[in-house]
């Protein structure tokens, strides 16, 4: 019968999302995610203990201790210290909360503004939708960083105006990930229902659109956060972002420079923190994406 | 049944329709007409069925009648209300009086919402209840449709395709609409679950004095429910008729092709002169030209070919086979009339 045709159809679209318990055995069974996610607690075990977990929690704060600059890894500083002799594991440690914060900050700016007018644009269509997409085009043409870098020169340095250049810069993604979701899902037949009942536009954007849209914007986040952790970094490292006494890792890793061939550690270990949180989003992003859209296969 | 045709104003009016859409690419942006010229009228209180194959316009033409698609010209009336071109918060006003079960239940239904929560959306948008009242108002609806308060809290992957478009059905109901429209309302369910529905809509229908605009392929079904028959064949009306004497003896050579199809011919076997339609339905795009059922017309190769089923389009006139039933074919009299071997069950 046609019916059992339109159900076949009908039901794998159905979205895995409310299925919680499916999402989290499948990060789980797979090897790849199962380390994303240890990097990741890591990090946000780092990020709310901080303060109480490093061996020097004044010196990751920013207290110095000249006589002890630029010890190698070893002994009663593990990872070594810097050139003010400030302990290196310390000032990791307590960097891990500014660099997951200002990195929610930036990707949660960027879903707000872009989620909605993306769901705007694919929803109506015509010529608002080709305004909208056109905006996001014309931010896309610059590449992230460099528009950022722009934003930053006319707002001044500091890590809360770096967190609001990297949302500006960060928003037309998502306004386009969304546009795609709700074109399609403006043809689905429940919105269709929705509004012969005569549930406003923006009723049914909001209730409708955006909560079905939600699996493909929370694995661009999740992808996101990672990527923006290493785009602050970046704008620290030229000094664009967080300003020194600050543990800021970008910033480490610019102060490290200078010593970068006798004392690599002073370098090395904050980059490796900004891989290893940046590894960690990715490798658990990749298998959201394949649990929600099992048509893309991983490379 | 109440078939009484009242003297008052029809609830919906239909006059010379046409809704076309446009193509893009392909076909070098020309329209295709969904409904080409369509003029029909129901009457409170009735059940109306458009019945023709996938392509004949019927789902477009209801899609319109509740505005969620644009009229090209035409007009069309609600309760004696042109409606054709308003919009906004009168628009909104209208929706409430008329609503519509899709026939996808599942897919009608948002899968990240409750059942109360989609039962309880059009009373939210339209009589802003809340709390208490909005809860034993959803309650009271999923009674009616015979569904219980441990559905309350499920999501549409996990009812069945009958609880389904019952909770649609109690959608549509929950603001207590004059016009229902059905678009194929059963033929995405179960045999068995088929019938469950049809009585519900039947007993809904005489509970709270509703109009249904009933839309199938479905013989049966159209049968089952309908007192009047539309039959739509590539956008056009071509024959409109009571249920009964439809069902007994069609007017047009297309009606008499689809019940003999319907039927499967299993029965007599006697006369096979198959008066099934020939080849597939040809495309909106390019309509025949005079008749346009004539390039499968089982009645037009027994007459030999007439030349005008080619040239002229023929009116939906009446026919000489009893009241208000009316056909557009030129040789409507020279169907046969009904015969005893036909349609005995």
């Amino acid at each position: 019968m046609i019916g059992a045709n339109v159900e076949a159809v009908a039901a794998p679209q159905e979205l895995p999302s409310r299925d919680r318990g499916r999402v989290v055995r499948a990060l789980l069974a797979d090897p790849l995610s199962v380390v994303g996610l240890v990097l990741i607690t890591l990090l946000v075990v780092a990020a709310a203990l901080g303060p109480w977990i490093a061996p020097f929690p004044d010196q990751g704060a920013g207290q110095t201790n000249i006589g002890e600059a630029l010890l190698p890894p070893g002994g009663e500083h593990l990872l070594g210290t810097d050139r003010l002799g400030r302990d290196m594991l310390s000032r990791i440690i307590l960097g891990a909360r500014p660099a997951l914060l200002v990195s929610l900050l930036v990707v949660g700016l960027a879903v707000l503004i872009g989620a909605p007018l993306g769901a705007i644009a694919g929803y109506r269509g015509g010529r608002l939708d080709e305004a909208i997409m056109r905006l996001t085009d014309l931010f896309l043409a610059f590449p992230p960083l460099l528009l950022a870098m722009a934003i930053i020169a006319a707002l001044g340095p500091g890590l809360e105006r770096a967190a609001l250049a990297l949302a500006i810069s960060w928003w037309p993604w998502y306004a386009r990930i969304t546009r795609g979701v709700a074109a399609s899902l403006r043809e689905r037949p429940f919105v269709d229902a929705a509004r012969s009942i005569g549930v406003p536009e923006r009723t049914i954007v909001r209730r409708h659109i955006l909560p079905n849209a939600i699996s493909p914007i929370l694995v661009q986040a999740t992808v996101d956060i990672g990527t923006v952790i290493l785009a602050a970094g970046s704008l620290a490292f030229i000094g664009l972002g967080a300003r020194p006494p600050a543990p800021d890792w970008g910033l480490m890793v610019s102060e490290g420079r200078t010593f970068i061939l006798d004392q690599w550690w002073y370098s090395g270990f904050p980059g490796l923190a900004i891989f290893l949180s940046v590894l960690g989003f990715n490798l658990v992003g990749d298998t959201l994406r394949d649990i929600f859209d099992p048509r893309q296969v991983r490379r | 049944m109440s078939t009484e045709r009242s003297a008052a104003a029809p609830l919906v009016e239909v006059r010379d329709l046409v809704v076309e859409y446009r193509t893009r690419g392909l076909h070098g942006g020309r329209p295709v007409r969904a409904v080409a010229g369509v003029t029909l009228e129901i009457a409170a209180g009735e059940v109306y069925a458009l019945v023709g194959e996938s392509g004949s316009g019927k789902t477009t033409l209801a899609r319109t009648l509740l505005r969620l698609v644009d009229v090209t010209s035409g007009d069309l009336a609600f309760d004696g209300r042109e409606i054709t071109r308003i919009s906004g918060e009168e628009l909104r006003r209208l929706r409430r009086r008329m609503q519509v079960v899709y026939q996808d239940p599942a897919g009608s239904l948002d899968p990240r919402m409750a059942v109360s929560e989609l039962v309880a959306e059009p009373l939210r948008t339209h009589e802003r209840l809340r709390g208490p009242a909005l809860r034993s108002r959803v309650l009271e609806l999923l009674t009616d449709v015979g569904l219980a308060q441990q559905h309350l809290s499920r999501r549409p992957h996990e009812l069945s395709g009958g609880q389904a478009q019952r909770v649609a059905i109690a959608r549509a109901l929950a603001l207590r609409p004059e016009l229902v429209v059905l678009d194929e309302p059963t033929s995405a369910l179960d045999v068995s679950v088929q019938a469950q529905i049809l009585n519900l809509l039947a007993d809904l229908r005489s509970a709270h004095g509703l109009t249904y605009l009933l839309i199938s392929h479905d013989l049966g079904v159209v049968r089952h429910l309908a007192d009047r028959v539309g039959v739509m064949y590539l956008g056009r009306l071509v024959e409109e008729s009571p249920a009964e004497p439809l069902f007994a003896d069609p007017g047009h050579p297309y009606t008499e092709a689809l019940l003999r199809s319907a039927i499967g011919d299993a029965g007599d076997g006697g006369d096979d002169r198959a008066a099934t339609p020939i080849g597939d339905i040809p495309s909106p795009l390019d309509p025949p030209s005079g008749c346009r059922f004539h390039p499968r017309c089982w009645l037009r190769e027994q007459l030999e070919h007439p030349a005008v089923c080619a040239s002229d389009e023929p009116n939906l006139v009446p026919i000489d086979r009893g009241d208000a039933r009316r056909a557009a074919c030129h040789f409507a009299d020279q169907l046969h009339p009904s015969s005893e071997s036909r349609r005995a069950s």
